[in-house]
Parts: C-alpha cells; sequence; structure tokens
C-alpha cells in the first residue's frame, strides 16, 4: 500500500478499520466463545495476537506523513 | 556455591546497569527534564522504555502462575497488551506533539491542559497515584520469590521478601537522581536482558517441553477453556479482563510519560511498531511455556513458582539467569512508576496547591525518595502475604481504569467538558469500588453476565461524560481554546495556547 497513491482521509479511514478489526479480533465475546474450548483456544490467542501484530505495520504504511515534524 | 552464584549474577548485573546509567548521567536541573528526559530519546531506546515499564517482572511470577493454574486463559495478558500497543500509534501524536508545545510533565498535566481544570489535574493524580503503590510494592515483593531461590533454600522466604524489597529501594537511589533520563537508559539494558536474553530461555524450555513428554495433548482439556455463556465466571468475563487492561493501559502514569520522552509524534508510533513484535514473541512464547509446564509434576502445586521449576532444568546457572531477567523487568518497571508518581505528586498535587508551576527537579525527587520509602515499609510490612498477588494486581486496575473515558476522549473529542471529566471520573470510581467490595472474588459480577467491577465503573463513567458534556457544553470561550487546541495538532509548528492550570 503506497502512501502516495492514498488521500489523508483515505489513510485516515484505513487505519480505522485496521483499529476496528484489532477490536473485533480480541474483544468481541462471540469471538472468544467460538474458540472457548479445546486447543483451539491456543490457536485463536496466537493467531489473532499475529494479526494484530502485523496490523501495527499497515498502520505505520497509513501514517499521515505530513504531520512528520522535526526538532 | 550456588547461592553464590544466584546472588552474585544480580550484583553484577545490578553494577551494569548503574554503570551504563551513571555513563550516561546529566543533570536534569528543571522539572520538565528530570520528569521527560529531555523529551530526546529515538525510537528503539522508546519501544524498549514502554516494554521495561509494561512488561514487569511479575509477568515471570503472577502471570505465568496465572497460566500455570487457570490455563490458556492466561493469554488475555498478550491480548490486552496488543490493543494498548495500537492505542500507543493513535495517542502518539496528540500526546507528544501537546507535551512538546506546551512543556507537559506528567499525565495528569496534559489533563488539566486539555479541560482547563485543577480539579481534573489533582483528581486525575490522585487516582494515578492511588492505583500505582499496589503495583510498587507488588513489584517489591515480587522479588521475595527471586531472592528465595536464588539462595537455594539458604534463606527462607520471609527475609527473601525483606532482602528484595531492600534491594530494589536501594537500586532507587539511581532513579532519584537520574530522573527520567537515567530510566530510559536503565531501560535499554534490563530490556535487553529480561526479553532478549529472557526470549532466549523460554524458547530453551519450550524445546526442551516439547521434546520430553510436555506437548500441546499433555495439557489438561480443563486448563483449554474460556469462559463462555454457561460458565461460572459469565460470558462476558474474558471480554471485561481485556477490555480492562487496554483501556487502563494508557492511564498509567509511568507508562503515560514514555510518549513525553521521545523526539517526535512519529517517534512515538515507530516505537509502538517496533514494541508489537518483541512483545507478541516474548509475551506468547512465556504464556505457551507456562500452559506446557502444567504438565511437569510440582507446577500444579507451587504455580507461581513455574519459572523457576523449568529453569531448574538446566542446573543453578539457569536460575541464575532466570533470575536476573525477573530482577531486570522489575527494576523497569518499579524505577517507573516510583518516578511517575513521585513526579505527579510534586508537579499536580503540591503545584497546584501552591498554585506555582513547579520548576525545580528538587521537589519531584524528595517525592520519589518519600514514595520509595513508603512502598518499602508497606511491603515489608506485608511480607508475609507474598501469595494472591495477582489480585492486588486486578484490583488497582479496576481503579485506574476509571480514568479512560476522560483521558481518552479529552484527547479524541473536543466536546468533554471539565464537568463531565470530574463527575464521570467519581462515579466510576465509585461504583468500581462498591461493587469490588459486594463481589471481591473472583472479580466478576454474576448479574452482569460475568464483567468486572472495573467495567461496570467505567460504563457508567462513560455515560455520565458523555450525559455530562451534551447537556451542559463548555462556554463559547472554552470551546474555542479547546478546538484551537486540536487545531494546533494539524500544524506543522503549532502556537502555543499555554497551560492555563
Amino acid at each position: 500500500m503506497s502512501q502516495a497513491v492514498l488521500t489523508s482521509d483515505r489513510r485516515s479511514h484505513v487505519r480505522r478499520t485496521i483499529f476496528a478489526i484489532d477490536i473485533l479480533l480480541l474483544l468481541a465475546p462471540p469471538v472468544h466463545w467460538l474458540f472457548s474450548d479445546g486447543q483451539s483456544t491456543i490457536w485463536y490467542f496466537l493467531v489473532a495476537n499475529a494479526l494484530v501484530t502485523l496490523s501495527l505495520f499497515g498502520l505505520w504504511m497509513t501514517r499521515d506523513t505530513d504531520e512528520e515534524e522535526t526538532r | 556455591m550456588n547461592m553464590l552464584i544466584g546472588y552474585g549474577a544480580i550484583l553484577l548485573f545490578t553494577v551494569l546497569v548503574v554503570v551504563v546509567m551513571s555513563r550516561g548521567r546529566r543533570v536534569d536541573k528543571s522539572m520538565s527534564e528530570y520528569a521527560t528526559g529531555g523529551r530526546s530519546f529515538n525510537s528503539w531506546f522508546g519501544t524498549m522504555a514502554f516494554l521495561n515499564t509494561w512488561l514487569a517482572g511479575t509477568m515471570f511470577i503472577s502471570f505465568a502462575g496465572l497460566t500455570a493454574s487457570a490455563g490458556a486463559i492466561g493469554f488475555y495478558s498478550l491480548s490486552y497488551s496488543l490493543l494498548s500497543v495500537v492505542l500507543m500509534f493513535f495517542l502518539g501524536t496528540p500526546v507528544n506533539k501537546w507535551g512538546r508545545i506546551h512543556d507537559l510533565r506528567t499525565q495528569a498535566d496534559l489533563l488539566g491542559l486539555r479541560y482547563n481544570s485543577r480539579s481534573v489535574r489533582v483528581i486525575a493524580a490522585l487516582i494515578g497515584v492511588l492505583a500505582s503503590i499496589p503495583w510498587v510494592v507488588l513489584g517489591m515483593q515480587s522479588l521475595g520469590l527471586v531472592f528465595s531461590t536464588l539462595s537455594f533454600g539458604q534463606v527462607s522466604p520471609y527475609v527473601a521478601v525483606v532482602i528484595g524489597v531492600l534491594f530494589i529501594a536501594a537500586r532507587q537511589i539511581w532513579t532519584v537522581k537520574l530522573g527520567t533520563r537515567g530510566l530510559i537508559i536503565s531501560d535499554m539494558v534490563q530490556g535487553i536482558f529480561a526479553y532478549g536474553v529472557g526470549f532466549l530461555v523460554i524458547l530453551g524450555l519450550l524445546v526442551w517441553l516439547i521434546t520430553n513428554g510436555h506437548g500441546f495433548n499433555e495439557v489438561s482439556p480443563s486448563l483449554l477453556q474460556l469462559p463462555g455463556p454457561g460458565s461460572a465466571a459469565g460470558p462476558f468475563y474474558l471480554f471485561s479482563l481485556i477490555f480492562t487492561g487496554m483501556m487502563g493501559a494508557w492511564c498509567w502514569p509511568d507508562l503515560f510519560v514514555r510518549m513525553f520522552s521521545v523526539k517526535t509524534p512519529k517517534t512515538v508510533q515507530k516505537s509502538a511498531v517496533q514494541a508489537a513484535p518483541i512483545m507478541f514473541l516474548f509475551s506468547a512464547a512465556l504464556t505457551t511455556v507456562c500452559l506446557l509446564a502444567t504438565s511437569v509434576p510440582g507446577v500444579s502445586d507451587a504455580p507461581d513458582t513455574v519459572w523457576f521449576i523449568l529453569a531448574g532444568i538446566g542446573g543453578a546457572g539457569m536460575v541464575a539467569i532466570a533470575g536476573v531477567c525477573v530482577v531486570a523487568a522489575t527494576m523497569g518497571n518499579v524505577g517507573a512508576n516510583l518516578q511517575a508518581v513521585g513526579t505527579q505528586l510534586a508537579n499536580d498535587v503540591i503545584g497546584v496547591r501552591k498554585q506555582e508551576r513547579i520548576e525545580s527537579a528538587k521537589g519531584a525527587k524528595i517525592a520519589v525518595a518519600a514514595i520509595t520509602l513508603i512502598s518499602a515499609g508497606a511491603a515489608l510490612l506485608m511480607a508475609n502475604q507474598v501469595s494472591g498477588l495477582i489480585v492486588v494486581a486486578f484490583v488497582s486496575y479496576q481503579a485506574i481504569c476509571q480514568l479512560a473515558p476522560t483521558l481518552l476522549l479529552g484527547i479524541f473529542w473536543r466536546r468533554g467538558t471539565a464537568a463531565a471529566a470530574n463527575s464521570a471520573m467519581v462515579s466510576g470510581i465509585l461504583v468500581a469500588a462498591v461493587l469490588e467490595l459486594m463481589y471481591p472474588s473472583p472479580l466478576s459480577i454474576p448479574w452482569l453476565g460475568g464483567l468486572t467491577s472495573g467495567v461496570a465503573g467505567l460504563i457508567v463513567n462513560l455515560a455520565v461524560y458523555l450525559a455530562v458534556s451534551l447537556a451542559k457544553p463548555a462556554p463559547a470561550a472554552e470551546q474555542d481554546r479547546v478546538d484551537a487546541l486540536f487545531e494546533g495538532l494539524k500544524k506543522k509548528e503549532p502556537v502555543s495556547q499555554g497551560a492555563l492550570t
């Protein structure tokens, strides 16, 4: 995803979407209930948290570069 | 001989930390420099400062013990930790930018600026202080297990707690003297050991467990269940634990000021991106190891000692390294807490009471020293009560997360008012406290589907914040001031609106 092809509004929209997905993955009770028994509990936590970790790189790629300043 | 190896390793590591801190020493005479380290650190220092503040030594003890006794639910700390990192990314710009423009030193300072209110600033500061001190005591006491284990039976558990408390209190001499700058430099050394060397130890243990008949299939099915509909804890219990952790994370004064200490908003965001994979790899591996260790003999009898039981596989040397990992992580967390709490007391309680902006670091140093002595005294008085420390962590979380609506909505929403913030924080704390007294254990409230007292308090807290903000908006002049604060975030070099409180 290139920053150059996304407007500031679009980047902001992508960031909010990533945030919403992260919240859904780790916080939504129905997701917890879906993986509440057996070894799937371990894999749920590992995979969901791995995805949220990767989402940080997505957020970084869509950050507002016009906010960057130097001291 | 074994005790010499154990205690010697801690001594050597402590000397290393102190030498590195002292080499980077620069006298911070002003309060701002003392509290923020001159806002001068790069993203890697930001990453390690965040990790060393967040991942306390008790990760190896109480949280490891929770997984070893309760099973897969122990992964919840990884989930809320990573959500906190996501929040850090979004908070980076407003917090760091406002901090630099308005010379903010503490979390309460920022709230005072945002709401233009002394009462908001003082209430937030007091909640932060009162919720943080139990964690300091917890951190100090958790070293008791380290010194007990590393003595290899030569020192009684009670004496070990006393040694641990005295040791960590003595370490704070450098925290008091060097402030945030010294803390962040030491975080790098401590973090590399706790999460770098610690991760290598964890990987070794993981391989040993899997190749020695302690694989995933050996974990008891009862430890692989999460509370869902029909469970005793309630369907919303896990949600509550993760939500409270996520909401509470940036309410901790020690963690929050880390965003003031780095150079720019971009540095905060880069720190978050770098922290996420380290956090994931370390915490996921540690929790998995503790889960697999449930089939190791002896672990179920003393789950809080699982880290040392496993390290014992490698002999005295490995136990010593495991002990240093706990000490390294504890040093970072306790030091950060004491420094932030002391600074907040001086800057936002005493300063507001005297109606002056404190410019000298001397008051903060005295406050940090006083809080250290009080915490050490409390830890020594309660030296016999080292079990069930995780409960203290849970309870303080219910309190600290009541800052979240005021803090997060204040940063991201322009319409929140001081009256809303005050009434929300007070009502949230009251609701959480009453429910905590009514349902002290296991924290979940049955008629609320397993919600914890903290989340119930947060719901009331949020409702009050929104209702008061919308029913009684800020006067036009105040709204203009807040609008200017937010507009300032969009400019490359915004004009200061001045810290009005």
